[in-house]
């Protein structure tokens, strides 16, 4: 069968590229020795910097936080001067004067028609 | 499994695991034996356990294989940080070398090549198939796909390389040795 015949040359192949691997393969006592030398160097895990980077994040939505609060509470105090608020027995609406002038226009009338 | 047996499998199976790193690493040799020390890091210390409800190898090489993604996205930033500054960062491969190069036949030159321009679940199945001397069903569980999956992937794999043969073969007998990289993988 052909693809037999390809598989196995297939494999050859791989087996080959294996083989050819292994020759500058680092030792196993050299990798470990290295991974233990990287553990004792005072790397930093992925522990440490998910901490950190969660830390700094909390810092970040912690302050912006604090400011956006800050703002809120002090913008209001800002526009609404003390000056131009009036107690409420002070008040008078923008269009009282029509309804004074709409009364003595009714008196006089009331006048003219009672001297007739 | 104690420490002392764990770095007996660990031994046993290193030069399979440095393989199956070179692949993951794109044949980067120095990326590779990144991945090795800190895949051993991980296991010495304690955190990639051993459950025992895989074979050890399958285990292992998922490790690697998950290892070999965050390095390499790390290894990847790293380029980019360093293009930034106008330097090239390209590490020192191994097969790159004269004396790999010269060691390195013809034919193999163009197999790597050859899997070099294979879909990457393809060439992966591929090696746990041939070069780590796995079933479908073991290459499967280490990729964590299902078996179908991978049996997909392995025999599209299969097929683009037999393309690759046959033009391998066709040019050989027509003349053309095997100066010309059959396009028929692309």
């Amino acid at each position: 069968m052909k693809s037999d015949s390809d598989e196995k040359q297939f494999r050859q192949l791989f087996h080959e590229l294996r083989h050819q691997d292994e020759r500058p393969a680092p030792r196993f006592a050299a990798t470990r020795q290295a991974a233990a030398a990287r553990a004792t160097s005072g790397r930093h895990g992925p522990t440490f910097w998910r901490l950190a980077i969660a830390s700094a994040a909390l810092v970040i939505v912690g302050t912006g936080v604090t400011l956006f609060v800050h703002r809120a509470s002090t913008v209001p105090q800002q526009i609404v001067t003390p000056e131009t608020v009036l107690p409420i027995t002070q008040w008078e609406s923008p269009t009282d004067f029509l309804l004074t002038a709409f009364a003595v226009a009714d008196a006089t009338q009331l006048t003219t028609q009672s001297n007739q | 499994m104690k420490d002392a047996e764990m770095r007996r499998q660990l031994e046993q199976h290193h030069f399979a695991s440095y393989g199956w790193a070179l692949s993951c690493c794109a044949r980067d040799a120095a990326l590779a034996e990144d991945v090795l020390q800190t895949v051993y890091l991980k296991v010495l210390d304690g955190r990639a356990r051993y459950d025992g409800s895989a074979a050890f190898t399958t285990w292992l090489f998922a490790v690697i294989r998950n290892t070999a993604v965050a390095e390499r996205r790390r290894h990847w930033l790293r380029q980019l940080k360093l293009a930034a500054f106008g330097r090239d960062g390209q590490p020192a491969r191994h097969e790159d070398t004269p004396a790999a190069q010269v060691a390195r036949s013809e034919l193999q030159a163009q197999f790597q090549r050859a899997l070099a321009a294979l879909p990457k679940r393809q060439r992966e199945v591929l090696h746990l198939v041939f070069y780590q001397d796995l079933s479908v069903q073991a290459a499967a569980d280490v990729l964590g796909i299902s078996v179908g999956s991978a049996r997909t992937h392995y025999e599209r794999g299969k097929r683009r390389l037999r393309v690759w043969l046959k033009q391998v073969e066709f040019n050989d007998e027509i003349g053309l040795g095997r100066k010309t990289i059959p396009s028929a993988l692309s």
